[in-house]
């Protein structure tokens, strides 16, 4: 008879923390290259919290973050680099510090088979137009860094730069851009619209994904729940089958 | 010159036929309103065509569908003066009137000199200067009748053209015009519901008239009546 | 009328005023607003320098290339739609007018599957035969441009042609005008006011242009980077240029709109 109890409130303790006691409205800003990773976390999250209703809101990071400092309700940011939150830290937008909870590298993205036979960063300066992000964006810098460690630069008249990594990559996938330097996460999302070449590590980045709540956030514990979900290793699987890496 | 008109013409619920011949004389239009008297006016001139019959000037076709000739209206010699006021807004008084010798390829100085003359003799010299928005209706009309009556016309067509002036200025005007069309060779038609009109003006007098219909709508026959 | 007399619909019922009030306010604040951010004494230098400036010229000469292809090509389809019967006019003239309620982006990408190099019904064929690509060059933004503004100019043209009395133009023709004549000396005088009011409309609608020009000729610094997208990626790094450069568009626009004033409701001046 001892044993049936302790059975039974085991499993009474199992069934209450099933039913998820979190409600209300959530907004998470999320740079664009998180579109579709952060649409599966976030399925993933809500079906373990029935009452929480979840906005994604994506952009680039940088307009991200100029929205947040000039008011835009937000709960989370997770940016494609560091830098960025660093700036919503020293605007005060940002009062816990930041959790590196993904990495990324760069990769070129050029039209299925290849047609201008691009094999390295080199091979880009030949092309008549190529597609990046702006010069502010993370993926801009990051593929900015690429083309210095590879020691190729481009006349600025032949670049196009996307408000954000997906249109960067639509100009190849849907328009006349020959190839776009974009997250090598990008290239796998967007399957057989464009073909992916890699960038060696020599001259690629490490871009460092950051997550932080937003002071001022209405649903702090909702906001934290979803942070350390986002960091759990349910997360990290969910992360790791867009094709991100380890931090 | 002869102008002979024998023929119908369809427009909507709207019959007209005709079966008349004219000489050099000026020819009263007259009948009940919505009749077709200024239908018949556009057809003479060229602005509707004919369905069936011909209308010729001398010895030349203007309109006769069976043989597929049309001559569009601004290949008819003719001047018109219609019952509407269509001086021209964007344009002077004396650069409406002129604007007839223009098109005729005067240039622009003497067809100026000329409309000058013309407004003289008709006494609205006055108005040379003014635009149509600052001419009262019946300053229009005279403008309108100067214009139409400038050129070296072969046929002439005037629809109603003393409605919008009083009793005084009609008989000045009948006077003046009366004048003008003796000095014009070929056909004058005036649409005009004026007795007076008629008697001073015109040596015969065309009448639309309507007759029984086999189908719906209005049948006008133009009949000579004097 | 003397200021004594009363006409029928001259009274306005309170609730009038309070809707016509807010609408205004709704309309203004925003203008207000623009104008209080501006830092003036540095808006001059802001858009005579870089990036800025180099938007501004390519938007004033795009723009203006864009609304003479709508006037060259938009007036004689309004004078088809307008003149001429046929079956099936109302569809085309529907049809005519999609651009102008497409929402811009779509409209990008509709021209990059007409006028695309890569996948263009019409724009491989130009690659291949004589080399030439649209997107990513300023004629590509002239394009872009030119289709939104186009069907402004089509619409106000096709509108004052109807609203020219025949009786003008029929009169011309008894005195001896012929056709390409009367067009020159009455019909076009006749049309200019809803002429020019269609080329201000289209040139406001095309130098305001953004996402198809985005879409289609892509954003390229001093190539494709018209204004308004100088003015979208400016708002991020370099505030201020932002709004200087809102404003000298805002201003461009005033200019226009004023100067066009009264000419919407078809009076003459």
């Amino acid at each position: 008879m001892v044993l049936v109890s302790i059975t039974q409130s085991s499993a009474n303790v199992h069934a209450q923390s099933e039913k998820s006691t979190l409600k209300g409205d959530l907004t998470i800003s999320a740079a664009a290259s998180l579109t579709d990773s952060f649409t599966a976390l976030v399925r993933q999250f809500r079906k373990d919290n029935k009452g929480i209703k979840i906005h994604l809101n994506s952009g680039s990071s940088s307009t991200l973050v100029a929205q947040i400092q000039s008011g835009a309700p937000s709960d989370i940011l997770a940016s494609a680099d560091l830098l960025n939150i660093e700036k919503l830290v020293a605007s005060g937008n940002v009062v816990v510090a930041p959790k590196v909870f993904a990495r990324n590298t760069m990769a070129i993205a050029v039209k299925p088979g290849n047609p201008k036979s691009v094999r390295s960063v080199a091979d880009l300066a030949s092309l008549p137009f190529i597609a990046l992000c702006g010069k502010t964006v993370p993926c801009g810098v990051y593929a900015a860094s690429v083309l210095t460690r590879a020691g190729v630069s481009l006349s600025e008249s032949k670049v196009t730069r996307g408000i954000d990594v997906k249109a960067a990559l639509s100009a190849v996938a849907n328009g006349d851009a020959d190839a776009a330097i974009v997250y090598k996460t990008d290239v796998l999302a967007a399957q057989s619209a464009v073909v992916g070449i890699d960038i060696p590590a020599a001259q690629n980045v490490k871009a460092m994904y950051g997550i932080a709540p937003i002071r001022g956030s209405k649903n702090v514990s909702t906001a934290k729940a979803f942070i350390d979900f986002v960091l759990s290793e349910q997360g990290w699987q969910i992360l790791k089958s867009f094709g991100f890496q380890r931090p | 010159m002869s102008l002979v008109f024998r023929g119908l013409v369809r427009l909507g619920d709207l019959t007209i036929e005709s079966d008349v011949s004219v000489g050099n004389e000026v020819v009263a239009i007259t009948g009940a309103n919505g009749i077709g008297k200024t239908s018949l006016l556009k057809l003479i001139a060229g602005l509707i065509s004919l369905e069936s019959g011909s209308l010729k000037m001398d010895d030349e076709v203007l309109d006769d569908p069976s043989e597929n000739i049309f001559v569009p209206a601004h290949q008819r010699k003719l001047a018109m003066v219609s019952q509407f006021d269509d001086i021209l807004p964007f344009l002077t008084a004396q650069d409406n009137i002129a604007f007839p010798l223009r098109a005729a390829g005067m240039d622009r100085a003497t067809s100026r000199v000329r409309a000058i003359e013309a407004m003289e003799k008709h006494g609205i010299r006055a108005l040379a200067q003014l635009k149509p928005t600052q001419l009262s209706g019946g300053q229009r009309q005279r403008v309108g009748l100067v214009r139409g009556l400038i050129g070296e016309s072969k046929i002439v067509l005037l629809d109603e053209p003393f409605s919008y002036l009083d009793e005084s200025a009609r008989s000045e005007v009948r006077y003046w015009l009366r004048g003008r069309l003796d000095e014009l060779p070929g056909p004058k038609f005036i649409v005009t519901h004026d007795r007076q009109d008629v008697e001073q003006l015109c040596d015969r007098e065309i009448a639309l008239e309507q007759r029984p219909n086999q189908h719906s709508g209005l049948r006008s026959v133009a009949t000579i009546v004097r | 009328m003397s200021a004594r007399e009363r006409r029928i619909g001259a009274e306005t019922p309170r609730f009038v005023w309070v809707g016509a009030l807010l609408a205004l306010l709704f309309l203004m604040l925003p203008l207000v607003g623009l104008l209080k951010r501006v830092a003036w004494s540095g808006v001059l230098g802001s858009v005579t320098s870089g990036p800025a400036s180099e938007a501004l010229r390519l938007s004033l000469v795009t723009s203006i290339f864009a609304t003479v292809i709508a006037l060259v090509f938009g007036l004689p389809l309004a004078w088809v739609l307008a003149r001429v019967e046929f079956v099936g006019r109302s569809i085309l003239r529907a049809l005519v007018m999609l651009p102008m309620v497409l929402p811009p982006v779509v409209g990008g990408v509709a021209l990059l599957s007409a006028y695309g190099r890569s996948n263009g019904l019409v724009g491989g064929l130009l690659y291949d035969m004589f080399g030439v690509q649209l997107t990513f060059s300023p004629a590509g933004v002239v394009i872009a441009e030119a289709f939104v503004a186009l069907p402004f100019l089509v619409m106000s043209v096709e509108s004052g042609l109807r609203s020219i009395d025949p009786r003008f133009e029929e009169s011309a023709a008894t005195m001896g005008v012929g056709p390409v004549r009367r067009f020159w000396t009455v019909t076009l005088r006749l049309l200019l006011p809803s002429l020019v009011a269609g080329v201000a409309v289209a040139w406001a609608r095309a130098l305001g242009e953004f996402g198809a020009t985005i879409t289609f000729a892509g954003n390229i610094e001093g190539r494709t980077q018209t204004t308004p997208l100088a003015v979208y990626l400016l708002l991020e790094n370099d505030p201020e240029a932002a709004y200087a450069l809102s404003f000298v568009l805002l201003a461009v626009c005033v200019v226009v709109l004023v100067a066009m004033r009264d000419r919407w409701l078809g009076r003459r001046s």
